[in-house]
């Protein structure tokens, strides 16, 4: 979630999408009750945006954050009757495990860019994939589907407001905070990428249980289980 | 940090509306696809993206095709590098890229590509299983390529390299092992056998 | 090792942040970790990120020993600190050595190779445990915090970040190499500036430290350094050498500017700082080098940490620390054949040749490379000397059968055992499409070779059998 991944979010909060949930082409399977999903830790980095425009990093709402958006998950998961298992890819020992996860933050970022953005004349369906690889994950941990979660974004301070009226008066614009999430599907036996959502978090602050349990309903809205 | 820099941010919008908002535009491209004048052109079965209008700054004398998105593969035509030009551009002179000379000999050809490669920002570049292989009826040099991108995906990558007339062209073609490399390569020997040379 | 755009903004910045306080800053207590809630907890979470990136980065040594070697030394200059410390070892040819506020302390190879003894590696590491010690990264942070309005900020912070990100080596893009980000950055040139603090590992990075911090870490570090036995001089000896090797860059801005300590600094190693250094060493004889057991140490990784270091084009550094390494008279077949390359590389005139005098060199030497001896068959070959181009290539593939371009390299051995004798003149270029079987001479222009290549795999070698 590297530079890459800002200008991807910055095209979705700057409108230029077209609906926020991608669904795969081609016809899958959806898990049967009792199948097992994976987990995956979600990668959240939160930020708080003072006056001066310096980012600060804020452990406890990353911590926070990533707590509830997996509470959510876990949730969800197991109201469609599903097992859940919690995955932490930074603890991913296997080297082939580790070089699938890295592929798909590589897929993730190029369906940000390309399904929700800028269109590939060369991908006229949305059929993205991690490759059989995948497989290897499905085998270790027993597991049929996996989840991934990304989110990035930063809360204003109040001083931060400020800062944006006066720049705007002297015509320079600022952007002001903003968060975004970014969750995927993958049907692990066969690595493609069945369902994504891209949604802006909105007045829905993700920190609180309260705001993630909203903002997980727009999230997980229509998510294939 | 960049991720806590919302100033950087603000500016990478921008850039990022500037670049939509100009229409940059992703063509299609198949069938017979020309490269510069009085270079080579090669033949393409299924639709490619050109992606050049997006991602080509980096790499002036090419052209940048892809079928899933540069970071999943991506198809480097370069043609007409002669002696003196780089195939990427470095921004800043203290940091120059490799340069094409008039004599160099075939290992320091491959040495040139393999140089450009890493200068593309690929990390631990090497070069395996140097062997001759014809470009468009010239005669050329074929080389694999393992490398890694800065996050640690490994990358296979495989090219075909040829001097003509002073000038040096490669087909190259990266795109992480798993998966993706052994997927497409049939589709890169079938690209490497059609160049031709026109004119 | 140079900054660029927006460094001139910066420094003023810098600088009016050391008059910042740092007045009422005390030494962190041994084990502390800052509450969760609390702003440096955030710095904190930050390097941890970075700290696990770090061990899946296609740049980290992956020597166990190379790492524990250099934790040892940080240790003994650490003292108390010395269990909060995790030492990463990075493939990359640039002077920098830092530690994050969590203890996570990266070293790269650009320095392993430039310091000469233990004590002086010990003397960095020291200088960098003096910046975690006295929290200066976090006081970086606030004094950049608490200045100006955000508009400047946003030159300043984008000014840094292409300072960085350009300082990084080879790459014409950002930092984050082979990705469509750094495709993408190219296109604008503010995107191009934007840096992976993951990837450059250190929170530390983005806030360069003041002329303060600097002149603390550097006596913190000689303190340190004395205190575990090393030989007082060290660091005044290594900053010298840094600042020796800027002037010899081929680059008039380089030469121009000042040398650096880390490619972050804000602030160079001017003259007051070695005289500083030089001053609290006095006279003081005696105290540890450590010279036979570093080199040992780094041995192992001479020939990769050199060849990156000829990526960075600047031939003039590379021949200057080629010959620093080479001066104790040690290792002198990979060194040379190092020389070798970076003469091959810069192609000024008289370069071809002591580049051949060079490889000559480094084959008298039983650890030269196998790749000398290929380098010297291309010499051969150009001068269309056969014979010596086959026993060149073959004691190649005598060391290594199973080099990248082993089948190249068959293939010119089988040409040069079967050419005909050489013609007078080279050719110019021909048509690439050479009739098969027609006697190609040995010729300068690599299409020549090329064509002959082809001509003769059709022929049998001269002896009648094929290698």
């Amino acid at each position: 979630m590297k530079a890459w991944a800002i200008c991807a979010s910055a095209i979705v909060l700057a409108g230029c999408t077209t609906t926020a949930t991608k669904v795969a082409t081609v016809s899958f399977e959806k898990p049967g009750a009792g199948s097992t999903i994976l987990l995956m830790k979600p990668d959240i980095t939160l930020a708080a945006l003072t006056a001066s425009g310096v980012g600060e990093p804020r452990a406890d709402w990353m911590a926070s954050a990533s707590q509830n958006l997996s509470a959510e998950a876990r949730e969800f998961a197991q109201s469609k009757g599903l097992q859940v298992k919690e995955f932490d890819p930074a603890a991913a020992e296997d080297q082939r495990v580790q070089q699938v996860i890295k592929l798909n933050s590589a897929v993730s970022q190029s369906i940000r860019m390309h399904a929700y953005a800028l269109a590939l004349p060369s991908k006229t369906t949305f059929d993205w994939t991690l490759g059989d690889g995948a497989k290897s994950l499905a085998d270790r941990e027993g597991a049929t589907y996996a989840l991934f979660i990304n989110g990035s974004g930063t809360y204003s301070t109040a001083g931060r407001a400020m800062m944006q009226i006066f720049a705007a008066a002297a015509g320079v614009g600022i952007a002001g905070g903003g968060q975004s999430v970014f969750v995927s599907l993958v049907e692990l036996k066969t690595g493609r990428v069945m369902w994504t959502n891209a949604v802006l978090a909105g007045p829905n602050d993700m920190r609180k249980p309260e705001g993630a349990d909203l903002l997980a309903k727009s999230l997980f809205k229509d998510a294939p289980l | 940090m960049n991720k806590f820099v919302p100033a950087l941010r603000a500016g990478l919008l921008l850039a990022c509306l500037s670049v939509l908002s100009a229409c940059v535009s992703i063509t299609a491209a198949k069938g017979t696809v020309p490269l510069a004048a009085g270079g080579y052109s090669i033949a393409l079965e299924q639709t490619w993206s050109d992606v050049t209008a997006l991602y080509g700054a980096q790499t002036p004398k090419a052209r940048v095709l892809t079928l899933d998105g540069v970071l999943l593969d991506r198809l480097y035509l370069i043609g007409g590098v002669g002696p003196g030009a780089s195939i990427v551009r470095s921004p800043l002179k203290e940091r120059p890229s490799p340069v094409m000379r008039a004599d160099l000999s075939l290992t320091e050809q491959v040495e040139f590509l393999t140089d450009s490669i890493s200068a593309l920002g690929y990390k631990r570049v090497e070069s395996t299983g140097v062997r001759p292989q014809t470009f468009g009826g010239a005669d050329g040099v074929r080389v694999d390529y393992r490398a890694q991108t800065a996050e640690g995906l490994e990358i296979g990558g495989t090219a075909l390299l040829a001097v003509r007339a002073g000038k040096l062209n490669a087909m190259v073609f990266l795109a992480p092992q798993e998966y993706y490399y052994p997927q497409n390569i049939e589709k890169i020997e079938a690209v490497f056998r059609s160049a031709t040379f026109g004119k | 090792m140079k900054r660029r755009r927006g460094s001139c903004v910066l420094s003023a910045l810098v600088l009016a942040a050391a008059t910042f306080s740092v007045a009422g800053a005390e030494e962190r207590e041994v084990g502390a970790r800052p509450a969760a809630d609390s702003p440096e907890a955030g710095l904190w979470v930050l390097s941890d990120k970075a700290e696990s990136e770090a061990k899946r980065s296609a740049e980290l040594n992956t020597s166990a020993e190379l790492r524990e070697y250099v934790r040892s030394v940080a240790c003994k200059v650490a003292a108390t600190h010395c269990p909060e410390i995790r030492v990463y070892v990075f493939d990359r040819p640039f002077f920098q050595a830092s530690m994050a506020p969590n203890g996570y302390m990266e070293v790269w190879s650009g320095l392993m190779l430039r310091a000469e003894s233990e004590a002086e590696l010990a003397f960095v590491l020291g200088h960098e445990t003096g910046h975690y010690v006295n929290s200066h990264s976090w006081q970086s942070l606030q004094a950049v915090k608490s200045r100006a309005t955000g508009a400047m900020f946003a030159t300043v912070l984008i000014g840094v970040a292409g300072a960085v990100a350009s300082v990084n080596a080879g790459s014409a893009a950002a930092a984050n190499g082979g990705s469509a980000a750094s495709a993408v950055n190219s296109i604008n040139s503010v995107t191009s500036g934007l840096i992976n603090a993951v990837y450059l590992g250190t929170v530390a990075s983005l806030f360069s430290f003041s002329r303060e911090h600097e002149t603390i870490a550097d006596a913190f570090g000689y303190d340190a350094a004395v205190k575990a036995g090393y030989q007082p001089s060290a660091g005044v000896a290594l900053w010298q050498r840094l600042i020796d090797e800027t002037a010899a860059s081929d680059f008039p801005k380089v030469r121009n500017g000042q040398a650096r300590t880390s490619v972050f600094d804000s602030h160079p190693v001017a003259a007051d700082r070695v005289a500083a250094l030089n001053k609290l060493a006095g006279d003081q004889t005696g105290g540890e080098e450590g010279k036979a057991r570093y080199r040992a140490a780094i041995r192992p990784f001479l020939g990769p940490w050199l060849r990156d270091d000829l990526r960075r084009r600047d031939f003039g550094q590379s021949l200057f620390l080629i010959d620093r390494l080479g001066a104790g008279g040690e290792d002198l077949g990979v060194i040379n054949f190092y020389r070798g390359e970076a003469l091959r590389l810069r192609r000024k005139d008289g370069d071809a040749a002591a580049a051949e005098a060079a490889y000559r060199e480094a084959i008298r030497f039983a650890d030269a490379p196998p790749e000398t001896w290929r380098q010297l068959a291309d010499f051969a070959e150009r001068r269309g000397d056969h014979a010596e181009t086959a026993r060149l290539l073959q004691t190649f593939l005598d060391k290594a059968p199973n080099a990248g371009d082993a089948a190249f390299a068959r293939m010119r051995l089988a040409r040069a055992l079967g050419a005909p004798a050489p013609e007078v003149a080279p050719l110019a270029a021909p048509d690439p499409v050479a009739p098969p079987g027609s006697p190609v001479p040995v010729a300068v222009a690599p299409s020549a070779v090329s064509a002959a290549l082809q001509a003769d795999l059709s022929m049998p070698t001269a002896n009648g059998t094929r290698p």
